[in-house]
């Protein structure tokens, strides 16, 4: 059914949320993302990932991930229009603050991270009952894949960056399109742009300029167990962002460019252009368990 | 009663008032600087873990000075350990703290960055009716 395309091009690269920020004890974060991605052979992806945090301890913060999403692939003289939709897998992970150095208005963070995605999605989807659906189109892996890395990143109230690596280990499913494993490094520097001298007093609102690069190195896919060759990618995305940040919640627009994207065969699904709009929101969790009083 | 004694009744009666005046209701006010608070989503980890002491009634909050300052309810002592483990708990390093009294004149919460914690549990609410009625007489 067509080319098959790795799994690099239909997981969108959202701002860097995997990072090294605290998360108090206790403390509920909530993000709504929404993503598309257009790309050639008339793809388009749109993703709706929804990802929860939760400070477990000072140092300890749980995140999971969940993710609806939608993707379609224009018709050719080989094939029909194509589309999916559905639950992808399911990411879950644990972070520990390992280093940290606070100074006023600044911090600096190293925290590593391991977890597993769980598949809720579907690697064995098939157009009428026949053929196996594209890669780009399956919605999950089909197995547990164990997931590690570690974020780092330095923050202030005029600039910041921060930068990740991760491994997701993808075991072979003996049904379906198994994705090969993935090597994820992600790059991101901001600044401030408002207020650009803090007010005597106060919280102010505030605008950030994010710039982000997004490095991700796709092994071999499997087909029902057995290789499918040439079927590794390499693709190296940038990404413009502007954020509204308040004391309880974060906007955020931006746009993606590819700069580089080189697969094994040269008629590979290529990503074209994709946009992001994000919505953060931080609550408290009921506090059971450190409630207490001081008198 | 003669007019000695109506003035002394009287002397008497203003003295009292006066005490019951001069009585006035103190607060416990906490300043402490923070370490590594830069943004407000910072200020938010603060905020969530200072909504655990439960007499902390207001907080400032001051991004230029890195700082918060919290207001306790009148009457509640705290200590200066309970802000270093709001700071800790919230995720960073503790920083220097103050605390003072304060009271009537001195406590305004319209200035830029005052926000109200929480609304004060039923049980504090009767405590504080009580002790309206008490400085009443």
């Amino acid at each position: 059914m067509g080319a098959l395309v790795a799994w690099g091009v239909a997981q969108a690269s959202p701002a860097t949320f995997v990072t090294a920020l605290p998360v108090a004890t206790d403390q509920l974060l909530v993000r709504f993302n929404f993503q598309s991605i257009l790309g050639t052979q008339d793809f388009l992806g749109l993703q709706m990932p929804v990802n929860v945090g939760y400070g477990l301890t000072s140092r300890w913060a749980i995140f999971a991930n969940f993710n609806q999403a939608y993707g379609s692939l224009g018709a050719t003289t080989a094939r029909p229009e194509l589309s999916s939709w559905g639950a992808q897998d399911t990411t879950v992970f644990a972070r520990y603050t390992i280093f940290k150095v606070d100074r006023p208005r600044s911090t600096f963070r190293i925290a590593p991270l391991a977890g597993a995605f769980l598949p809720w999605g579907d690697n064995a989807l098939r157009y009428k009952g026949g053929p196996y659906l594209p890669g780009i189109l399956q919605t999950g892996s089909g197995t547990v894949d164990p997931y590690f890395g570690v974020t780092m990143g330095f923050n202030s109230t005029s600039w910041g960056w921060a930068a990740d690596t991760t491994y997701r280990a993808n075991p072979v499913a003996s049904q379906g399109i198994s994705p090969g494993s993935e090597l994820r490094s992600d790059g991101q520097i901001e600044i401030w742009l408002y207020p650009r001298h803090l007010p005597e007093e106060g919280l102010p609102k505030t605008v950030v300029l994010s710039y982000e690069m997004n490095y991700t190195k796709d092994s071999d896919t499997y087909i029902d167990g057995t290789l499918a060759p040439l079927s590794t990618g390499t693709v190296l995305k940038h990404d413009l962002f502007l954020e509204l940040g308040t004391l309880r919640w974060q906007i955020g627009v931006g746009a993606q460019v590819p700069l580089m994207q080189s697969f094994d065969t040269p008629n590979h699904l290529r990503e074209r252009a994709g946009a992001f709009l994000f919505f953060e929101y931080y609550l408290s969790a009921p506090d059971w368990r450190h409630r207490r009083s001081n008198t | 009663m003669s007019a000695a004694g109506r003035m002394a009744l009287v002397l008497l009666v203003a003295l009292a008032v006066r005490t019951a005046a001069g009585e006035e209701v103190w607060r416990t006010r906490a300043v402490a600087k923070l370490y590594g608070v830069y943004s407000p989503r910072g200020f938010f980890n603060i905020v969530v873990r200072l909504k655990c002491l439960e007499s902390a009634e207001w907080v400032k909050l001051d991004l230029k000075r890195a700082q918060i300052t919290v207001d306790f309810e009148p009457g509640e002592e705290v200590s200066k350990e309970d802000l270093a483990r709001v700071q800790h708990e919230a995720g960073y390093r503790p920083g220097p703290v103050e605390l003072f009294r304060v009271t009537g004149e001195t406590v305004d919460h319209s200035a830029p960055g005052w926000m109200r914690l929480k609304s004060p549990p039923p049980k504090k609410t009767a405590q504080r009716v009580r002790m309206a009625r008490r400085q009443r007489g």
